[in-house]
């Protein structure tokens, strides 16, 4: 709009408002004459000016929090509180205020802080913050941190603690104010130093170091302070208690790039944050270059750039580093220059070493702890070799630049992430030099684990055992283990069968193609009941033992514990430290100690590889009879349903997993919980669970899968593709990454690319069982039933014995059938669907079929008496109550009896839906929104429908199916435009089920878009509608042809008019 | 503690330079003052309590009492961090509404919009993200306008001080609302929001 005509129709709106509302007609009427377009505008606004009500208008800042402080006076100066008054305030925090406050006692006059809760901020969450910062204090007793004196509670019965006031100076202000020279910024430092390591011995990190918080006093005492924001190490928080327990978005010039990311702190980040005070300390600069100051520079540049050297910055500072104070005093010099020149020499070598070592971007690279900083530190004080080396070039190029994250610094939401275990750098000077000590093998180095010489007859046996030391080795932190797929695909290129021997010359072939150093293999045999297994460590090129052990078990039933031992030599030998191995979990805490339940266990896996899911099952469930604790396997068996569609019995086993997740190693333990997020539909728990697995093991591709997953599902499309093509890129022989990626194109109405995906299927893997339903799918989103409903009956004909899997054909057959009016078809259908899928258990689509046989008398006849009959005798001998919770449709079953003109039974349905997503720790707001809105518009409440529908369509997880109830109540509000609108994104968005909603909706859709849009004036989308119906329903029972016959009539008489 | 007050003093003398000088443009403290209100934010808006509500005015006026030492600054210099308070507190608000929207999480504490009005009114909340789709629409027409809107819904500023932070009357700010809210309103109701 020009500026003109903008200024003119304020004038209007402004004027016409001036005007009783009886005259503002003619006053329109004459100002606007000829501009009638101008006059619709201006009463637009009117209108909406009188409906606006309340909107936006400024609310009320009301929350005590806000409440702003008395002019002058500090409302609490005077109180008394315990043996103390309070005599100011000395700053305000997120959930304390902190008070300087005296205690008199006659005797003496001591000055201390007090931290109270603000007023108003007493929930009980709040209340336990304070109280867990109150119980770090207290446990910390060091003449460097900041001691708690004395706690309470007020006359309110208010949480109090007050500690050491700590009148100081932040240590790199102390240190340019006293012109310390750099030993003495070093003895400072190390008394910082003890102070944290003080804290993380006992179990407290404190996660915000930074100069601000270390005060030195006068007397030239350093004092760590506030830690209120400091975590306990040992605690494993719930997902949910991490945000209860708050977070802070620190200070990113002194965060830990994981803290910047939004991880979990470790020991590690305070390392990180010493090392940016300690360089501060050292140079007076800031360790990172940044062209601009905002937080998002600072973030980025922590985590993709590298500092410079100390010795460089104080010589060549670059101008975009940040200055903060004078350099270090080195004696007096005849120039600033030759000052910092001399600097520079002081600086280079190993304090350059320390620095940089604790500055490392990958934690693990880091000084493992603050003591064996503090301890370089004194080493180099004290002349002697320090320990940290300087990096090589091949490190540098740290895995952790290569990523680039978006959002940097957005909410720092505390997360499932598992801590990473410090790895402690083998020493030199031990008895027998560790493989990572005398450079063999590199820190992280992979290997291939061989399969073990069975020397006992017992195949299985020999099987199982190779698996245990392939799962404990995989947990080692010193080394990484090829993974059994990585190891397939190698073979593949090798021109080997996949399930093929992997004795040492093969996996040594393998080693070396791949660039890996080292196989592991070994051997079990038997003697007379007592059982022997050896494990070397060859070099992959020469064969060369780079280790070999031996470890005996008595009988079979110290086997497990023997491996034990053994891989966990193994490790040491490698280069893990004792107190590191003494952490890890043992082996049967990863997997189980027994024997035969291994046994089973490692069968049940290789049927999942080969395809038999239901006998996989079937060995999964008897192992866990074995040992009820083995979470491994319940976690097979909880992905072996889900493959199958059997969500119900996924669940449920993926709990009893979770009971026993200390059992699962990390890997193991993250799929769990972000399976079972996923299934929550909570994407992003389940994201940040994956990606860490991502993190550590790049090449693990079934975490990409599974991430690109949740990026789908949650409808980021343009993400999962990516995911889903990195993936492939990996390992291209992996169906499932093409399958996903075909869905994803599909979504995006990538209908040519999705072709392509397809074909890549088809060639490279024939005959796979999926295939066919990812053809359906690709020709149900397009809406090509003829093609789909071939699909599925090639499906059914190549079914074997396993009912389960003709459930979904047949519910596609069904549901085609009545997208296509075919009723009576659709009923046969449905029948035999109620069939198969009791037959085999399914009862979640079970019930589904009958909610769509349901609506197929609802809609198609409109025999309401005869569809709620229907449905009340399924759910009368197979109640909700009586599925398993996830299989309970209580939405599901609301909107058709909202549809059946039966609102009345809703609210119970309602209540249940909400307590059992409770139960399940699940949210679905959409679905419940889809309910209400129904209702609403059942009721007769059509804004409040329009509004509902309209936010439960933008959530949920198909763009599409709401759309058509939606449409309809825009209808009812007259908001023809917009009604005419959500039908057509209903018709032509993606989506891969879609004769789900298109068996219910479509041809009422159609016929609705077509009245509308003659109404709206809008005869050529009428039209095609019209077509479109007509085309659809062509072969549709007699019933319905009486509906087309009477659309045909209609068109005659408009064309002849 | 006084780590905080530190800090504090060097935002207030800040805040008081901003209206001396011609200081144009970023600065030392901006990051500071940035940090303050996207912690806050981020606390509120993560918190697991059901129905809660966000009130970015109430957190734009914490994150001001925390960072500035009231005792030296007026209530124009209030008025002028409120401001710069305001712009930045949208833009986190929607940055987290459309990352919550686009991961279609919806869980019950993360509304994606922002509830202002509650049993009074019973009117639905407003979308955020239709809200802001609409401000720059309105912005791109009339900058002040919708300058107007972020001081008074995000930064919570009276007339009056709008009015300062502005440098226009009292009555041009009353003008400029009026107008420009009937025409959000309008906007927004009639904006479509389908997928």
């Amino acid at each position: 709009m020009s500026d003109a005509r903008w200024h003119r129709l304020e004038e209007l709106f402004h004027q016409a408002l001036e005007r009783p509302p009886k005259e503002r007609a003619s006053f329109l009427d004459r100002e606007c004459a000829e501009d009638l377009a101008l006059r619709a505008d201006v009463e637009r606004l009117l209108s909406a000016n009188a409906r606006a009500g309340d909107f936006i208008e400024a609310p009320a800042i009301a929350t005590p929090s806000a409440a702003p402080p008395d002019e002058g006076d500090d409302p609490q100066a005077g109180r008394r509180i315990g043996a103390y008054r309070i005599v100011r305030a000395l700053g305000r925090g997120g959930m304390g205020a902190v008070y300087l406050a005296e205690r008199d006692d006659g005797a003496f006059l001591q000055r201390v802080a007090i931290k109270l809760i603000k007023r108003g901020m007493d929930t009980d969450q709040v209340l336990l913050r304070f109280r867990a910062e109150r119980q770090i204090l207290a446990s910390l007793d060091h003449p460097n941190i900041a001691r708690l004196l004395d706690g309470g509670t007020t006359d309110d019965g208010l949480p109090y603690f007050a500690m050491e006031f700590i009148d100081g100076q932040a240590i790199d202000t102390f240190a340019e104010t006293k012109r310390l020279g750099v030993e003495d910024r070093l003895r400072l430092f190390l008394h910082v130093c003890d102070a944290v390591a003080y804290a993380h011995h006992n179990g407290v990190i404190h996660r915000d170091i930074k100069p601000l918080n270390t005060l030195v006093t006068p007397a030239g005492v350093p004092k760590l302070l506030d830690f209120g924001i400091a975590k306990v190490l040992h605690d494993t928080p719930d997902e949910n208690t991490a945000t209860i327990t708050g977070l802070r978005l620190l200070t990113p010039d002194y965060a830990s790039p994981e803290q910047v990311e939004g991880r979990r702190a470790t020991v590690a980040s305070d390392v990180y944050s010493l090392g940016v005070v300690l360089f501060e300390l050292l140079t007076g600069r800031s360790p990172y270059r940044v062209s601009s100051r905002s937080p998002q520079e600072i973030a980025a540049a922590v985590v993709t750039t590298e500092p410079d050297r100390p010795s460089t910055v104080v010589t060549h500072p670059s101008d975009r580093v940040k200055v903060r104070r004078t350099l270090p005093t080195t004696g007096s010099h005849a120039s600033a220059d030759t000052g910092a020149r001399h600097l520079s020499r002081r600086l280079r070598g190993d304090l350059d070493t320390i620095v940089l070592t604790a500055l490392r971007k990958d934690p693990d690279r880091r000084y493992a702890s603050v003591a064996s900083m503090a301890d370089d530190i004194r080493r180099h004080l004290e002349a002697r070799p320090i320990t940290a080396r300087a990096d090589h070039t091949a490190y540098r190029v740290a895995k952790f630049l290569r990523r680039q994250r978006a959002a940097l610094v957005t909410a720092a939401v505390a997360l499932v992430a598992v801590v990473s275990s410090a790895v402690l750098l083998a020493r030199s000077g031990r008895n027998d030099p560790t493989l990572i000590s005398t450079n063999t093998l590199h820190l992280r180095d992979r290997v291939v684990v061989a399969d073990f010489a069975d020397l006992t007859g017992d195949a299985a046996l020999g099987r199982a055992i190779t698996e245990a030391v392939r799962t404990d080795l995989s947990q080692s932190p010193v080394i990484r283990v090829m993974t059994p797929r990585q190891v397939r695909s190698s073979l593949a290129t090798m021109q080997q069968s996949p399930d093929v021997a992997l004795n040492d010359s093969l996996a040594r072939e393998l080693a070396v193609r791949e660039g890996v150093k080292a196989i592991v293999t070994g051997s079990l045999s038997r003697l007379s009941g007592s059982y022997t297994i050896t494990v070397q460590l060859l070099a992959a090129q020469s064969g060369e033992a780079l280790a070999s052990l031996r470890e005996t078990a008595r009988d079979s039933t110290q086997l497990i514990r023997a491996v034990d031992r053994a891989s966990k030599q193994l490790r040491q030998r490698i280069g893990e430290s004792l107190r590191d191995l003494a952490d890890t979990p043992r082996l049967w805490q990863a997997t189980t100690a027994s024997l035969p339940a291994l046994r089973l266990f490692t069968e049940a896996q290789q049927l999942v590889r080969s395809g038999d899911r239901t006998a996989a099952v079937e060995k999964f469930e008897r192992s866990i009879a074995l040992d009820t604790g083995f979470a491994s396997a319940e976690l097979g068996l909880s992905m072996a349903y889900g493959s199958m569609g059997d969500e119900g019995r996924s669940m449920a086993a993926s709990e009893r997993a979770l009971a026993h997740q200390e059992r699962l190693p990390f890997v193991e333990r993250s799929f769990l919980l972000a399976s079972r997020a996923y299934s929550r539909h909570d994407y992003e728990t389940a994201i940040r669970a994956y990606t860490a697995v991502v993190d550590r093991y790049p090449e693990n591709i079934s975490a990409l899968n599974n991430v690109a997953l949740a990026y789908r599902d949650s409808r980021r499309f343009a993400t999962a593709e990516s995911l889903f093509v990195r993936a492939i890129a990996i390992d291209s022989s992996v169906a499932n990454l093409l399958f996903g990626l075909h869905t994803t194109q599909v979504l995006q109405g990538k209908f040519g690319d999705a072709t392509n995906t397809l074909d890549t299927i088809r060639r490279r893997f024939p005959d796979h069982p999926v295939y066919l339903t990812e053809y359906l799918q690709d020709a149900a989103a397009q809406q090509d039933w003829p093609r789909a409903e071939r699909t599925a009956l090639t499906q059914i004909e190549k079914v074997g014995t396993d009912t389960a899997q003709l459930v979904d054909p047949y519910e596609a057959l069904a549901q085609i059938a009545m997208v296509r009016g075919r009723l009576r078809e659709s009923e046969r259908l449905w029948a035999t669907h109620a069939r198969v899928s009791r037959a085999s258990g399914i009862m979640g689509r079970h019930l589904f079929g009958v909610l769509q046989r349901g609506y197929l008398e609802l809609r198609y006849r409109n025999d309401t008496a005869r569809a709620i009959a229907l449905v009340d005798s399924a759910l009368h001998v197979m109640p909700l109550d009586g599925l398993l919770p996830a299989d309970r449709r209580y939405d599901e079953v609301a909107r058709f009896y909202i549809a059946a003109g039966q609102p009345a039974r809703v609210a119970p349905l309602l209540d249940a839906a909400q307590a059992n997503d409770r139960a399940l720790r699940r949210s679905q707001p959409e679905e419940r929104l889809w309910t209400r809105g129904l209702l609403a518009l059942a009721e007769g409440r059509v804004a409040s429908a329009v509004d509902t529908l309209r936010l439960a369509s933008s959530l949920h997880m198909c763009a599409s199916c709401v759309l058509p109830d939606l449409g309809h109540a825009y209808e009812r509000s007259h908001r023809l435009r917009e009604a005419a609108d959500a039908y057509r994104t209903y018709l032509s968005t993606p989506w891969l089920w879609r004769y789900e909603p298109d068996a219910v909706a479509l041809g009422w859709t159609l016929k609705r878009l077509s009245a509308v849009s003659e109404e709206l004036g809008d005869t050529n989308q009428a039209r095609a509608s019209r077509e479109q119906l007509l085309h659809t329903w062509q072969g549709a029972d007699a019933s319905l042809q009486v509906v087309l016959d009477s659309i045909r009539a209609a068109d005659r008489q408009r064309s002849t008019r | 503690m006084t780590d905080d007050r530190a800090a504090q003093g060097a935002v207030t003398q800040w805040l008081l330079d901003q209206g001396r000088s011609d200081k144009p443009g970023l600065d030392d403290m901006l990051p500071v003052v940035y940090q303050e209100l996207h912690r806050l934010a981020t606390g509120y808006l993560s918190r697991e309590a059901t129905g809660h509500t966000l009130q970015p005015t109430a957190l734009v006026n914490e994150a001001y009492l925390r960072l500035i030492d009231q005792r030296r600054v007026d209530w124009r210099n209030r008025a002028q961090f409120l401001g710069l308070a305001a712009s930045m507190m949208r833009r986190i608000l929607v940055n987290h509404a459309r990352d919550r929207s686009a991961q279609k999480r919806g869980a019950a504490a993360q509304q994606v919009s922002l509830s202002l009005l509650e049993a009074p009114s019973g009117r639905p909340d407003v979308d955020l993200i239709a809200l802001e789709d609409a401000l720059g629409r309105l912005a791109a027409q009339d900058e002040r306008k919708s300058r107007v809107v972020e001081l008074k819904f995000f930064g919570g500023l009276t007339t009056e001080e709008i009015a300062e932070v502005l440098q226009i009357s009292g009555a041009t700010v009353e003008r400029e609302w009026s107008f420009a809210r009937a025409w959000l309103y309008d906007a927004i109701e009639g904006t479509n929001t389908l997928p």
